[in-house]
């Protein structure tokens, strides 16, 4: 006779949650290695298409801020500080939130991330193409791709 | 039986361009729900979408969930659904278009599911 499935306790369900995330974590962390080796760079839309994220900079604005250098960390990326409050608001919700999907996480992380918007087009008219972190990558594997089909296209013209 | 929205994916991804991208990750908020909803579980963390501005990769791995729970809402629909996670992958780190192809692709399916349980149109009286 088919049984029913017993149905999973939260903490099962966190369990099961962070397995099924190990693997595509440990592909990731492998192909952001790739990336640092052959485009220079560990920030995946940079070393693909060559442009840069809202993201750019927080790596180096939190090395500058470890290293107590407040002005450089906030010249890297102005909103460094905000990335903690996320994730633990964020890791706080999944392990001890009561329900799923609250609205008022909705709502704070739609806050968040207009409020990267809004700084990365300040940053992207201020600084692009010219300074970094808001630079273009002539090495991203898009670029490359394209420079090797011109190459090619100049091979059989 | 839930049944989700309709859409146009061509539409989708002219939009998607037009905006920079910023419908694509409305998009992706939508139809997690809406696989969510269908599936009756949380299949896909739709809060992950908005953290993903601050790190690429957050999209991919829930781009990767999607790709899971449409497989489970197939089987349990009965319908087909070929995974394509790592040509999209692929597309989006040598081409930059990956996510177009993953929108253009997981909306004609969901067209495909929500058309198998749609309601009748309603009489023609003249």
């Amino acid at each position: 006779m088919h049984r029913r499935p017993r149905p999973m306790s939260n903490r099962e369900q966190r369990i099961a949650y962070v397995r099924k995330a190990a693997k595509p974590a440990a592909f990731l962390l492998v192909y952001m290695l790739i990336c640092r080796l052959v485009t220079g760079t560990i920030c995946v839309a940079e070393s693909s298409i060559g442009l840069p994220c809202p993201g750019c900079g927080l790596t180096r604005a939190w090395k500058a801020a470890l290293h107590l250098q407040w002005r450089e960390a906030f010249t890297w990326h102005p909103l460094f500080w905000l990335v903690p409050v996320i994730a633990a608001v964020w890791l706080g919700q999944l392990v001890w939130g009561k329900q799923k999907s609250p609205r008022w996480l909705t709502v704070f992380l739609i806050t968040c991330f207009s409020v990267f918007l809004i700084v990365y087009v300040v940053r992207m008219v201020l600084y692009f193409p010219h300074t970094a972190p808001m630079a273009t990558n002539p090495d991203s594997f898009t670029w490359r791709f394209v420079r090797a089909l011109r190459w090619l296209w100049g091979k059989v013209g | 039986m839930f049944v989700g929205q309709k859409q146009d994916p061509v539409k989708l991804v002219l939009l998607s361009i037009v905006t920079c991208g910023i419908y694509y990750l409305y998009w992706l908020y939508k139809v997690g729900e809406e696989v969510n909803q269908a599936l009756g579980k949380e299949a896909v963390k739709t809060s992950l979408v908005w953290i993903s501005i601050i790190c690429a990769p957050i999209s991919l791995y829930y781009l990767y969930t999607l790709d899971l729970a449409l497989g489970e809402l197939a089987q349990q629909r009965g319908l087909q659904w070929t995974s394509n996670f790592l040509i999209w992958v692929l597309l989006s780190v040598f081409a930059g278009i990956g996510s177009f192809i993953a929108m253009f692709q997981v909306q004609t399916f969901l067209n495909q599911v929500w058309d198998q349980y749609a309601p009748p149109p309603p009489p023609y009286v003249q």
